[in-house]
């Protein structure tokens, strides 16, 4: 019931602070409202927007759940959203048949990003905070690298890649909607995770390890493999978001492509106590935020920053009310390099 | 007049009684020993005094009259220092600052002239040289670092100090050195409380003794009338020993350290040359002070720590470095030490934590285990263990004896071959205490080997067979559980016989 009951309350407080916001900005709160309203929900296409903004949100706060629910804070989710977008672009705008492999290539390429970090944090010790920050700063800086040279344009005159092949497009599915099949694809890997941390042997490993990593130790687990595994798993995710996104809605990749997705996540996976289900409910709300607020930047001339600034205080109230648990987890951190 | 005296302080935490009306006093000029077991309530006592803990009941006095410490700033400014066992020190300051912290107007004025006349003062007031004052104290040896806080505790208008187990991190030239410097500050006027649970120091710095046992004062002497076997029975308890439920009826080998050698990574002692077979069928129990080598003991036969020399055989076959799953498949269950971190993890279902044993639980890692499915697998277990919570609640809402219910029924379930207990009933209550050493003989009594490491002598003396002391990370006896525990009690602190 808890779990339901935070997130609402977090979104009423939302409205009521961001309709505060409005009527100081000077902007007629009713108006505003209709628009975010009509850019949500209250429309097919409004629908639609939330779905497809929900999407990366989804795929990255369910990459960053299964670390954390090992005892992982790993932060690396952006970075393994570029590396994705980075593979899917690299892969999709090649000339051949093979850039159908786009999607799987960005799963990849992400899985590597988190391996990379796993090696970090496991075998050298770092912690992997650390690890997963700094390799999202070194994708970032990888993107831009690629779209001023080996992935830009054949015009050569922006800072972006040539579109992405047809073959490797992703198909839309609602009629005068961007909705594509990546969103199918998002609500299947949290089914997937779902059953993978709630129900499964390994599920049950990892919440051990974040739990109790002594008690997990002693009881013969292959911690450190294991942990490996959740790294490469929330790799895999991330990618598939970065990958869904390039092949699914820019069909380009440009410069900061990601506007921050794989940090928003982080606030998402909270948000949905990273539990699979809540999250999906968790990224519907972010994703409607984000629809909405676009919208009334259209429509009424509320500036960008508001919506973001509404996700903030819905995660504020959020923390607020679960500021006890989350604090649990933070203290309980196990150190990768004591894992065997 | 005394300097310092405690007046009936009593003291609880939660439902245990650490200190039930004790009496303490110490004047300028005297050392006066503590001496006890762990669990003696000797902690308590030296934070009473150095104003960490304001006790339930009772007073403090000092100069003559009634105060109340309430905080170790409190006690520093009546001139009470303390130097605990492990070092306050903040690790990235040097000594001079370290030794300015706490000072009247130290946070703002820390300039090089200010710092060197703090360790000027410092120096000249400490009984053994001191650091430089430059050296930064995380790059110091831990003999090193004790000096400086002893420094810290005995300058600027330091009247008592107190010591708690100050030699059991000291080398023996360090100690030899430090029970010197002691004698020396009691000549200069210094009052010292001196903890102990080391017969042979009491006989060499203190000019009385107070022994404790269970937050009680036993027994009192003066220089002169110490008596190294009263002494230790009195530390030790001289309680009629409880019979056991029946002799073991030993087999074959069931678990053997041989020639081990090992330390782990987190303990402050490592074991050596350790030789020790348990057959099956009954219990040999590791006596010793907490800190003589216990979890690294542990840690090796649990084969979380890799042993540097030696093996661990179980059942006949050695071990190797297969880790607590090798270990458990060669038929060992193990009752970890700290149960809420080593034996259970509390976030997780009372139904999931008895899964956590990597026999139990299974492969492969992507197969399913329904939570349903693993609720109705644990009820009847947990059932019989005494466990009436929901297999679906949380460990971590279980008091501590259930939540040792709970790890034995994951240990026990299925009768191992061997099985490694480590201080299996600390902190628990009369009942749940009397329930783990109950099942602990059932399980003797049907065939297993049981190795036992506790620091409370009483526990050994009950359920072993067999005792052997663990000392300075080796190993002495066996004795015979006919053993008298002044015997024990002086293997335990180290001493000759």
């Amino acid at each position: 019931m808890r779990a339901i009951f935070a997130p609402v309350l977090a979104a009423l407080a939302a409205v009521v602070v961001g309709g505060g916001a409005l009527v100081a900005a000077g902007v007629d709160p009713a108006a505003a409202f209709r628009s975010f309203a009509r850019g949500a929900f209250a429309t097919r296409h409004g629908i639609g927007e939330t779905l497809v903004t929900a999407t990366p949100l989804l795929l990255c706060g369910l990459s960053v759940a299964l670390s954390f629910r090992a005892g992982l804070f790993n932060i690396g989710a952006e970075g393994q959203l570029l590396a994705g977008m980075l593979c899917a672009t690299a892969i999709g705008t090649a000339d051949s048949p093979a850039a159908i492999l786009a999607l799987p290539a960005a799963a990849l390429g992400g899985a590597a990003v988190g391996a990379l970090a796993a090696w970090w944090t496991l075998r050298r010790g770092v912690p992997e905070v650390l690890a997963t920050l700094l390799l999202n700063f070194v994708l970032l800086h990888a993107v831009g690298v690629a779209v001023h040279g080996f992935l830009q344009e054949a015009a050569r005159t922006y800072p972006q890649s040539d579109p992405i092949a047809l073959v490797a497009r992703l198909p839309r599915w609602l009629d005068g909607t961007r909705v594509h099949v990546g969103v199918l694809v998002a609500v299947g890997a949290a089914l997937v995770l779902h059953h993978l941390v709630e129900r499964s042997v390994i599920g049950l490993r990892w919440r051990a390890a974040g739990a109790a990593p002594a008690a997990a130790r002693l009881a013969g687990f292959p911690v450190r493999r294991d942990l490996l595994t959740a790294f490469v798993l929330s790799g895999l995710l991330a990618g598939l978001a970065g990958g869904i996104e390039v092949t699914g809605v820019t069909g380009r990749l440009y410069e900061s492509p990601s506007g921050g997705v794989g940090y928003a996540a982080i606030a998402v996976a909270l948000l949905g106590r990273l539990r699979p289900a809540s999250i999906v409910l968790a990224a519907l709300l972010f994703g409607a935020l984000d629809a909405g607020c676009a919208a009334m930047e259209r429509d009424v001339g509320v500036s960008h920053g508001l919506g973001r600034a509404l996700e903030g205080v819905a995660i504020a109230v959020f923390l607020a009310l679960e500021a006890g648990p989350i604090r649990e987890r933070l203290r309980r951190r196990p150190a990768g390099a004591e894992a065997t | 007049m005394p300097l310092l005296e405690l007046r009936g302080i009593t003291h609880r935490f939660g439902a245990v009684t650490a200190l039930d009306g004790v009496d303490l006093d110490v004047a300028a000029g005297e050392v006066h020993a503590l001496l006890g077991e762990n669990g003696a309530g000797k902690s308590t006592l030296v934070n009473v005094l150095a104003g960490g803990i304001v006790p339930d009941r009772g007073e403090v006095w000092v100069d003559g009259e009634v105060v109340r410490l309430r905080s170790p700033a409190d006690a520093a400014r009546r001139g009470i220092g303390m130097v605990h066992q492990h070092d306050a020190l903040v690790g990235a300051f040097t000594v001079a600052e370290n030794l300015a912290l706490g000072l009247p107007g130290a946070p703002f004025s820390s300039s090089p002239g200010f710092l060197e006349a703090v360790h000027r003062r410092a120096a000249a007031a400490s009984p053994l040289p001191l650091p430089s004052a430059t050296a930064r104290t995380d790059t110091l040896g831990v003999g090193e670092r004790q000096r400086v806080e002893i420094a810290r505790a005995v300058a600027d208008g330091g009247r008592l100090l107190g010591l708690d187990e100050a030699t059991a991190v000291l080398t023996p030239a360090e100690a030899d050195a430090l029970l010197d410097a002691t004698r020396a500050l009691a000549r200069d006027g210094m009052a010292v409380v001196f903890i102990t649970h080391r017969l042979a120091e009491v006989e060499r710095v203190a000019d009385r003794v107070t022994v404790l046992r269970g937050g009680r004062v036993v027994h009192r002497a003066a220089r002169g009338g110490f008596d190294p076997a009263t002494l230790a029975a009195a530390m030790v308890g001289a309680a009629p020993e409880p019979l056991p439920a029946g002799p073991g009826r030993p087999g074959g080998e069931a678990l053997a350290l041989v020639g081990l050698a090992a330390r782990a990574s987190d303990a402050s002692r490592g074991v050596d040359g350790i030789d020790l077979s348990v057959r099956s069928g009954e219990i040999v129990g590791v006596a010793g002070v907490d800190g003589n080598g216990q979890r690294s003991l542990a840690a090796a036969v649990a084969g979380t720590c890799a042993p540097s020399a030696g093996e661990v055989r179980i059942g006949g076959r050695a071990a190797g470095r297969t880790g607590p799953a090798g270990h458990r498949a060669l038929g060992l269950a193990i009752v970890p030490e700290d149960r809420r971190t080593e034996g259970l993890a509390l976030d997780l279902s009372l139904a999931e934590n008895l899964l956590l044993d990597a026999g139990a639980l299974g492969g492969p890692a992507w197969g399913t285990r329904a939570p349903r499915a693993i609720r109705r697998a644990a009820a009847p277990r947990l059932e019989r263990f005494g466990v009436t919570a929901d297999p679906g609640a949380r460990a971590g809402a279980l008091s501590g004896g259930n939540q040792q219910r709970v790890v034995l029924a994951r240990e026990l379930g299925e009768p191992p071959a061997a099985l490694l207990l480590v201080n299996p009933t600390r902190g628990l209550d009369l009942r749940a205490t009397a329930f783990v050493r109950d099942e602990v003989r059932r399980l003797r009594d049907a065939g297993a080997g049981v190795l036992l490491v506790s620091t409370d002598l009483d526990e050994v003396v009950e359920l072993a067979d067999r005792v052997v002391v663990l000392s300075s990370g080796r190993l002495s006896g066996p004795f015979p559980k006919e053993t008298p525990r002044a015997e024990l009690g002086r293997a335990m602190a180290g001493g000759a016989p």
